[in-house]
């Protein structure tokens, strides 16, 4: 196997830090996230704990460990990112297809749509989305997916056009075959590499909005520990503890710029041709 | 008037130096004369160098590529510069290009900046080289358009590059190219990339053109058939050398190496019958390690022994006919 | 260029429309808006009586095209929490956020261009690794956390510049660095990838055989060719911006439309959420088509069309 670039590596071992943290967190978590030590609030890194433990990275008002709170963090961080990036790819895709192969009126319709949806600043909607249903992941994930999918759509419609003329297609429209069949088996296949980019693009940009969303108080519920929800407790005391800021935006940093690296090795790893869409 | 050649390359090669590896010759000892108001035909297949000397003769080549021994002489009033020894980017060098040497390249379409119209790209080169206004440049330039054969020249000077056939391309580019009346005209596969009725009419162009200005061109093809209707001396190049050099006539009357008999050969004739088509057998190696020998040797159909050794010099047969070749003389080529 | 011109305006009033609708739908998801406007002791008559003052008795597609018909005339509505004019409120606001983003604008491009013109010419060399570490920084980094590390550095250790509030110049810095840090790290890249692109193609080499001189080379043609992909992507920038406007305005207390928005949404005062979306909304797309037109201007294929 081709040697891998260092910032593909760098990103994947990053990834796995996070995916290990998430599945594993009451295993490797030193404290229970929501555990309180009212004495120990606020506390510096490598402060001794009430029953002996260690705060690698202090503690929080309430005296919770952050060093546990960034790992149960990852979850909140995992969940949402594939989350939202899965529902709306499963949304989009689709319908960026029919844009593409099913005539006029759907391609109409889906673009004029999705370029709606897109010229909303991603924010100012989801505040409002999650004003409305409340704050919850299942209800981030429905604000991601409402208006992301049309990040998808976009991109499959773009795809579809460079597709739909290739011989394989119209060998298959000439054979008789149905266009489900057609797009599901030969069709999809030849876009999941341009669609992966973009999925890991959409992983980094969910990871930067949700914690923005919880920054603000509209994304994770308060009890669930989350890096941007962490950063929000954080800005309070940015004068006198400086970490309860530094670890939640570090580790949503290292997360993004993993997502980032990683996509970039998946673009990079395809057909050069390919790269005109993902501008 | 003196028959002193205007531009002469004397024994240039030119290198492949890749950062931290040893550079790799491409070309070898490469010796041509360009004289005023005649045409040099470069020829050889693709890979043997011939575009590279082009370049080389103008000093655009860019890294790695970079210009090893040899001489590189334009003949001046005051005695001749060695374009070799000139730095690629300094000013010196650059008053030479598009003033005293002009360039043409083989693609037309990419060759012309998309977002300027023509007549301004022509301008450009008039305000830069001749100091001229911006009003004098254009006219000049609109002249220049008419010069080479395009019709409606004021019009046309306002288009942009995407509104302009291949043909009308490539016409500016000449334009371009003899703007600033230059004395030495490098064409690189002028019609390569233009449809079959177009290029005729370019070459004959260029024809034209050189004599009326007095230019000394150098043509670069790969393309016998426009060697023969378009240059008055030939030079045959593979793999980096030039292999045999003649006026046109001789070469295609007695060619004296094998790679040229080979070459032409291999040309399917128009007026015999069916048949067989003549290849030279194998392939062109490519760009390796340093070559032993003849670099024909291998594909010869009469190479003898010495030619694998032995490098053989050139050696002049009469009128102006030269070859290296052992078949003609047992001289040996010394070492550069 | 004409016909152009027309689509697009078009987009812009279907997106308006779109959002304004998508807004009301939301509104009237979010349930029974006098709960939180009246005191918990209030009467169902009170209750009643200011239903019937917001017009929420009403049917639905009946408040719907009421909606729609004020909208057209600028009309509002009042915000439920300050009882003024929506609009009014918002309009006021506007300016500030004009300020942040611009100036946010100005200084990513500022440094942006520069930068990846340097890094395209050096390419692989100790310039191109900063500039892109610093892209990926920039890229990265989450707006409220490069905002709170500014605050802690220069605010509260260094003291050298204000963290709040919108008095003087000195108070624009810190917000208009942070938000334009991302916009300056995407655009670098898309400088850098087209210059490089540019200066690769051929008609580089025929300037060059022209005898320019090297700077001519790489401003007259080199960024003039590689000027579309780069608007282009301000273009794409401006929503991010807008955005993350949003959030800065929220950090450093910035009085611009962003906070506002905010603190309706937190305070469930629908008018002026409305109000602020739509005008956020409109300014984006009327920005964007701005900056399309102008990119279509720069390629004389699509202008002359």
């Amino acid at each position: 196997m081709r040697r891998m670039p260092t910032k593909a590596l760098l990103g994947i071992a990053v990834l796995a830090v996070v995916v290990v943290c998430a599945l594993l967190a009451p295993l490797i978590a030193p404290y229970d996230p929501n555990d309180q030590d009212i004495l120990n609030s606020l506390a510096p890194p490598l402060t001794r704990g009430a029953e002996g433990g260690l705060h690698l990275l202090g503690t929080d008002r309430l005296g919770q460990d952050i060093m546990s709170r960034i790992i149960y963090g990852t979850r909140v961080s995992l969940i949402v990112a594939f989350g939202a990036a899965g529902a709306s790819a499963l949304v989009g895709v689709p319908l960026g297809l029919a844009a593409g192969f099913l005539g006029r009126v759907a391609e109409s319709a889906v673009l004029v749509l999705a370029d709606m949806i897109l010229s909303i600043p991603f924010i100012l909607l989801a505040l409002v989305v999650m004003s409305v249903l409340g704050a919850s992941l299942f209800n981030l994930v429905i604000a991601f997916a409402m208006v992301r999918w049309a990040q998808f759509a976009r991109v499959a419609y773009a795809l579809s056009l460079e597709l739909r003329e290739r011989e394989y297609v119209l060998a298959c429209r000439a054979g008789g075959v149905s266009m489900p069949r057609t797009l599901l088996v030969h069709v999809l296949p030849n876009m999941l590499g341009p669609l992966t980019v973009i999925f890991t693009l959409e992983l980094a940009f969910a990871v930067l909005m949700e914690s923005g969303l919880s920054f603000l108080g509209l994304g994770a519920p308060p009890e669930t520990p989350s890096w941007g929800g962490m950063l929000q407790e954080g800005r309070d005391e940015l004068d006198t503890a400086w970490w309860l800021t530094a670890a939640p935006g570090l580790a949503i940093m290292a997360t993004v710029i993993a997502w980032n690296f990683i996509g970039d090795w998946v673009r990079d790893r395809l057909d050069p041709r390919t790269q005109g869409v993902l501008r | 008037m003196s028959d002193a050649p205007v531009l002469q390359i004397r024994r240039l090669s030119v290198e492949v130096a890749a950062v931290g590896e040893r550079p790799v010759r491409i070309t070898h000892a490469v010796d041509l004369a360009l004289h005023a108001g005649r045409t040099m035909a470069l020829v050889g297949e693709s890979g043997c160098g011939k575009s590279v000397t082009a370049l080389a003769a103008i000093n655009l080549l860019s890294p790695p590529l970079r210009i090893g021994d040899g001489e590189i002489l334009l003949r001046e009033s005051g005695g001749d510069v060695d374009i070799a020894r000139l730095r690629p980017g300094g000013a010196a060098m650059r008053s030479l290009r598009g003033r005293r040497i002009g360039m043409i390249f083989q693609d037309p379409m990419s060759a012309l900046d998309p977002v300027f119209p023509v007549g301004e790209q022509i301008a450009e080169g008039l305000r830069l080289h001749l100091g001229l206004s911006p009003r004098a440049a254009l006219e000049r330039a609109i002249e220049g358009l008419r010069l080479v054969g395009i019709p409606a020249a004021e019009q046309r000077a306002r288009e942009y590059p995407f509104q302009l056939s291949g043909g009308m391309r490539q016409r500016v580019m000449i334009a371009i190219a003899i703007a600033c009346a230059p004395e030495v005209l490098i064409a690189d596969e002028p019609s390569t990339a233009l449809d079959v009725t177009v290029q005729a009419q370019i070459l004959e162009l260029l024809r034209d053109l050189g004599l009326r200005l007095g230019m000394a061109t150098l043509l670069i093809t790969h393309d016998l058939g426009v060697v023969a209707e378009n240059a008055d001396a030939v030079a045959v190049m593979y793999r980096g050398f030039v292999v045999e050099r003649a006026p046109v006539e001789a070469l295609f009357a007695a060619p004296a190496h094998p790679y040229t008999r080979g070459l032409l050969a291999s040309l399917p004739s128009l007026d015999g019958g069916r048949e067989r088509l003549r290849p030279i057998s194998g392939q062109v190696p490519p760009i390796g390690p340093d070559i032993v020998g003849c670099p024909f040797a291998d594909r010869c159909a009469q190479a003898m022994a010495e030619c694998h050794r032995l490098m053989p010099a050139t050696t002049s047969l009469d009128g102006g006919h030269e070859v290296a070749c052992f078949l003609h003389s047992a001289a040996v080529a010394v070492p550069a | 260029m004409l016909t152009y011109l027309v689509r697009r305006s078009l987009l812009v009033v279907v997106t308006i429309w779109g959002v304004m609708t998508i807004l009301f739908g939301l509104q009237h998801l979010s349930g029974d808006p006098t709960l939180l406007l009246l005191p918990s002791d209030a009467t169902e008559e009170m209750r009643r009586t200011l239903l019937h003052q917001l017009g929420l008795d009403r049917s639905l597609p009946v408040q719907y095209l009421a909606f729609l018909g004020h909208t057209l005339t600028g009309n509002l509505g009042l915000s439920w929490k300050f009882n003024q004019p929506a609009f009014g409120i918002v309009a006021s606001a506007f300016p500030a956020t004009l300020e942040l983003t611009g100036a946010a604008l100005v200084l990513a491009l500022a440094v942006a261009i520069p930068l990846g013109i340097l890094a395209a010419l050096h390419r692989d060399t100790w310039i191109d690794t900063m500039a892109s570490s610093i892209a990926v920084l920039g890229q990265s980094m989450p707006v409220y956390w490069s905002g709170l590390l500014l605050i802690l550095l220069f605010s509260t250790t260094l003291r050298l510049l204000p963290s709040m509030g919108a008095e003087g110049l000195a108070a624009l810095i810190l917000p208009a660095v942070t938000l334009g840090f991302n916009t300056m790290a995407r655009i670098e890249r898309i400088t850098r990838a087209s210059m490089l692109e540019v200066l690769g193609q051929d008609f580089i080499r025929t300037i060059r055989a022209k005898g320019m001189p090297e700077h001519l080379v790489l401003f007259r043609h080199g960024l003039r060719n590689a000027a579309v992909p780069i608007v282009s992507m301000v273009g794409l920038q401006l929503g991010g911006l807008l955005g993350g406007a949003v959030i800065i305005e929220t950090v450093f207390a910035w009085p611009g439309v962003g906070r506002l928005a905010v603190n309706a949404v937190y305070a469930r005062d629908f008018p002026l959420v409305h109000a602020a979306c739509l005008v956020v909304t409109l300014t984006f797309c009327l920005v964007n088509m701005l900056v399309d037109v102008l990119c279509a201007g720069l390629n004389p294929q699509i202008r002359l069309e």
